[in-house]
C-alpha cells in the first residue's frame, strides 16, 4: 500500500518537475539572449564610463574590481 | 531569494564592467534554479536610466532593463508606506543614501540578503557581492 502511495505521488509529481525543468531552460536560453543583446547594443555606445559608473557617477563609492 | 541592487543588474548588462562576468554568473544562477528577486520597484528606473546614459538610446535602454527584469524574475515591490518607514529606519541607523536604504529595506521585509556591488551597501548593510551569494548559497 505504501509502495502504491509512493508511485502515485512520484508519477503525480514527475509532469510538473519536467514541466518546471523545461520552463527554467527556456528562461535560461532568453537570459543568454538576454546577454547576447546587450553585448551587441555596448559594442554601438559611445566610448566612456560603464552604465554602473553612470550609475554612481559623482557619489565615488564604486567597489573597485 | 534575493533581493538585488541595481549595480548588479547593470553591470550584467556591460561587458566593460570588471563585474559582468560575476553578475552574469549570479543571475544564471537564480534563474535556472527559480529564484525569486526582490527588487523597490524604482529599481527598473535606475536600471533603465543607467543604461540610456551608456548607450545615449532610450529606447534601447528601457528595452534592455525591462527584458532583464523580467527574465530573472524580478518582484517589484512597489514603494509603500511599510517600504518607506522601513528605509527610514534602515537608512538612519546604517547610514546610508536614500535610494540605497530602499534596497536594504526591501532584502529587511521580504526577509533575504541583499546582493549588491555598491561599497556602502557592502560595508554597511550585510550586503553580499554576486560572488560570495553564489559561495553561500551554491
Amino acid at each position: 500500500m505504501k509502495d502504491l502511495v509512493t508511485d502515485g505521488l512520484r508519477l503525480a509529481l514527475q509532469p510538473e518537475v519536467t514541466a518546471t525543468g523545461s520552463a527554467r531552460a527556456a528562461a535560461a536560453r532568453k537570459l543568454t539572449a538576454c546577454f547576447a543583446e546587450a553585448d551587441k547594443l555596448m559594442k554601438s555606445a559611445p566610448r566612456g564610463p560603464t552604465a554602473r559608473e553612470h550609475l554612481n557617477e559623482g557619489r565615488n563609492r564604486l567597489n573597485k574590481a | 531569494m534575493a533581493t538585488v541592487d541595481a549595480s548588479v543588474w547593470i553591470a550584467a548588462q556591460d561587458l566593460a564592467d570588471p563585474f559582468c562576468v560575476q553578475s552574469r554568473l549570479f543571475f544564471s544562477h537564480t534563474v535556472a534554479a527559480g529564484i525569486l528577486i526582490h527588487v523597490p520597484a524604482f529599481a527598473r528606473v535606475e536600471v533603465a536610466c543607467a543604461l540610456a546614459r551608456k548607450l545615449r538610446n532610450s529606447v534601447q535602454a528601457e528595452r534592455l532593463a525591462n527584458l532583464i527584469l523580467k527574465t530573472a524574475n524580478a518582484k517589484e515591490h512597489p514603494v509603500s508606506a511599510a517600504l518607506l518607514a522601513k528605509a527610514v529606519s534602515v537608512g538612519t541607523t546604517k547610514f546610508l543614501r536614500g535610494a540605497d536604504a530602499m534596497y536594504s529595506a526591501t532584502a529587511d521585509l521580504v526577509g533575504c540578503e541583499l546582493v549588491s556591488l555598491d561599497k556602502e551597501h557592502l560595508q554597511r548593510a550585510e550586503a553580499l557581492t554576486p560572488d560570495d551569494w553564489l559561495l553561500a548559497n551554491p
